[in-house]
């Protein structure tokens, strides 16, 4: 095959990839950043300047010059904005902290049975997948609110007297966050810890290192990129996480989905909700980018 | 009273399902000798070495770590250290800091530590390379660095999985004397696994042959060379030529009939008469004759081919039976060459009785 065939064919196959995500994630990022710099209005759409085919290269021209970073600038003096950010960063971070602490010893104990069971019980915890995510959340009210089956069964085992008010507070909300991303932390902490070669444990136990160092000093560190990649597969989605505060949270949980919801649907703000976005998407693309460096870091080691 | 054995072996066996990895085996090894387990893959020597380390549990028999039962001792307790194939380097660790593992697991001193890992970087030769992680290693540095770790906390027993597996032949060589330096100027006993005859020759003061899951011989390299005990020991152990035939007794002498010619071999008790016995031969025990000589032990046949290995010369030599015998001689003696006859001429003495 000539060169530059082979180079055309190379370039058409990128092209597939490079053209999927160009529509359809940076022509609609490009949408709501543009959306951010608007002004809101009473109208349809609900912002100005909007862009029309009839308006010519000269009317968009001068239409662009109505730009402003006002809603920035609003989101910076709304102390409601900056209550959701930190309050979505703090609830998913307590949340990703709870899932690592059940998805390590899960993922521990699943690459450390019989080859032949593993991929069963990998199926097992990637099961609920199976079943639409919202009954799933659903099913946690049922269980969780005063009446339901957590508090009937403490109550029927004597642990306490009156029903625990978990249902519409933060609790419900991390409990709920860290049932429905659990797998998404499981399959990469289970991945490093398979890939491990057991003859490093074998050489620590050899060295005089007993099971608990042993995993300390060998075990842990090199399943940190499984721990970084399931943290940061789960933090991500879960500081815009809306359906589950929404269903399971209380009238003063915050959190940022939320609060954008509300000025896109309620308020038809759509420039300051899109401006949070935006903020949104930078405070999470710092992690994103070190992890990568750290990932490609670890590939050239290998 | 002889001393007790660093490491002894007493009836052991495993099993792994339906097929014994080891069935039976007693080794004793005394300390400070370098002692080697060798035989094809699969013939139990490294299931043997991992129940000495305390990675496997005898199913049967005791394993004795200087007198004292470890059978039930888990591996980090035992006073005996490994070198694995795979080196087994954390790869997460430099250089010092795996070497230092043992150390600070044994709970010694910063200081002991800093002066102990010193040390060993100084024995492995493995100076300016202490902060280096194992990937930027070359293979050798890897193999040096494991050898380190394993000797670093100084245990009287270490065990070498395949230690020269890894490396290429002409490193390997070096690395053999090497390791035979370290043993010696250390005193531990060593107890190397390999499927490499001469690997074990060259280095091990006592070799065990073994052959599914059981012990075929121990001795002494030039005892195992010379006076192999059976067909499968002197096949596995360099070259061999054999000849078989019905044996009958005359006196001292046991005589042969082969198919290529009578063979004189020395007798000894238990050798029925009758019974079709192999005598083996090494090639560089035979040598040409003259054509005219007569008698038992010469053996006509046409030269085959040769190969030059500098300061000999390998003779392939096609026998009346069709059989090819192999014929090992100095380079500078007269030799026929290919295509001529040649007349092969041993001593009785040259020749090992088997059976066949």
């Amino acid at each position: 095959m000539p060169r530059g065939g082979l180079a055309r064919g190379r370039l058409s196959a990128l092209a597939i990839p490079y053209g999927w995500l160009a529509l359809f994630f940076l022509a609609p990022l490009a949408l709501v950043a543009k959306i951010s710099l608007s002004k809101s209005i009473i109208a349809q759409p609900p912002y100005e300047p909007a862009f029309r085919a009839s308006d010519g290269l000269a009317g968009w021209l001068e239409k662009a010059r109505m730009f402003s970073v006002a809603a920035y600038r609003g989101l910076g003096e709304d102390p409601l904005y900056l209550e959701s950010y930190l309050s979505s960063l703090a609830i998913a971070g307590v949340s990703t902290l709870l899932a690592l602490l059940v998805a390590y010893p899960l993922a521990l104990a699943i690459a450390r049975s019989d080859p032949k069971r593993r991929s069963l019980l990998i199926a097992l915890a990637v099961a609920p997948f199976w079943t639409s995510f919202l009954i799933r959340v659903y099913a946690w009210i049922a269980i969780l609110k005063d009446e339901g089956f957590l508090n009937h069964a403490l109550m029927a085992l004597g642990l306490i007297d009156a029903p625990l008010t978990i249902y519409a507070t933060n609790v419900a909300v991390v409990i709920g966050i860290v049932y429905s991303y659990l797998p998404f932390v499981v399959l990469p902490i289970y991945n490093s810890l398979e890939e491990q070669d057991a003859a490093l444990r074998e050489a620590a136990a050899d060295l005089g290192a007993g099971p608990l160092a042993t995993f300390w000093k060998v075990t842990l560190p090199l399943s940190a990129p499984g721990v970084i990649a399931g943290a940061l597969l789960m933090f991500i989605p879960a500081v815009g996480e809306f359906v589950i505060p929404d269903l399971l949270g209380g009238s003063d949980t915050i959190m940022i989905g939320r609060t954008m919801w509300n000025d896109f649907f309620e308020n038809r703000d759509w420039p300051a909700a899109s401006a949070g976005a935006i903020v949104l998407l930078i405070l999470l693309v710092g992690p994103i980018v070190w992890f990568e460096r750290r990932q490609t870091k670890g590939q050239g080691a290998q | 009273m002889p001393q007790t054995p660093i490491l002894q072996f007493e009836q052991v066996s495993k099993r792994f399902g339906a097929t014994a990895a080891v069935d039976g085996v007693s080794i004793d090894i005394a300390p400070g000798e370098f002692f080697a387990l060798l035989g094809p893959s699969g013939c139990g020597k490294t299931t043997l070495m991992r129940m000495a380390a305390g990675f496997e549990r005898p199913d049967e028999g005791r394993v004795l770590i200087d007198g004292a039962d470890a059978t039930d001792t888990p591996p980090h307790r035992r006073p005996v250290n490994m070198m694995f194939q795979s080196y087994a380097l954390f790869p997460h660790m430099s250089v010092a800091d795996n070497i230092a593992f043992g150390l600070k697991a044994a709970g010694s001193s910063r200081d002991a530590i800093a002066a102990r890992v010193s040390e060993m970087v100084r024995l492995a030769q493995l100076q300016g390379l202490e902060k280096r992680k194992p990937h930027q290693l070359s293979g050798g540095q890897k193999q040096r660095t494991a050898l380190a770790r394993a000797l670093a906390r100084g245990t009287k027993l270490l065990l070498l999985d395949e230690p020269l597996g890894a490396l290429d032949r002409k490193l390997r060589e070096e690395t053999q004397f090497e390791l035979m330096d370290i043993q010696k100027r250390l005193g531990a006993a060593f107890v190397v696994v390999t499927h490499d005859q001469d690997e074990a020759m060259s280095m091990a003061d006592r070799i065990a042959v073994m052959r599914a899951g059981k012990i075929e011989q121990i001795g002494a390299p030039a005892d195992i060379y010379e006076r192999p005990r059976s067909r499968y020991v002197a096949e596995f152990i360099g070259e061999v030529n054999l000849f078989e035939g019905k044996a009958t007794r005359r006196g001292d002498v046991l005589r042969i009939e082969a198919q290529d010619g009578e063979i004189e071999a020395p007798s000894r008790e238990g050798l029925a008469d009758g019974a079709t016995l192999a005598c083996a031969v090494r090639p560089e025990r035979i040598r040409f004759a003259a054509a005219d000589a007569s008698g038992a032990n010469r053996l006509a046949g046409v030269v085959h081919d040769v190969a030059y290995r500098g300061d000999h010369r390998v003779f392939r030599v096609r026998l009346k039976s069709g059989a090819l015998a192999r014929v090992a001689a100095p380079s500078a003696l007269p030799a026929p060459q290919p295509g001529e006859a040649a007349t092969l001429a041993f001593d009785a003495d040259a020749c090992v009785v088997l059976d066949a």
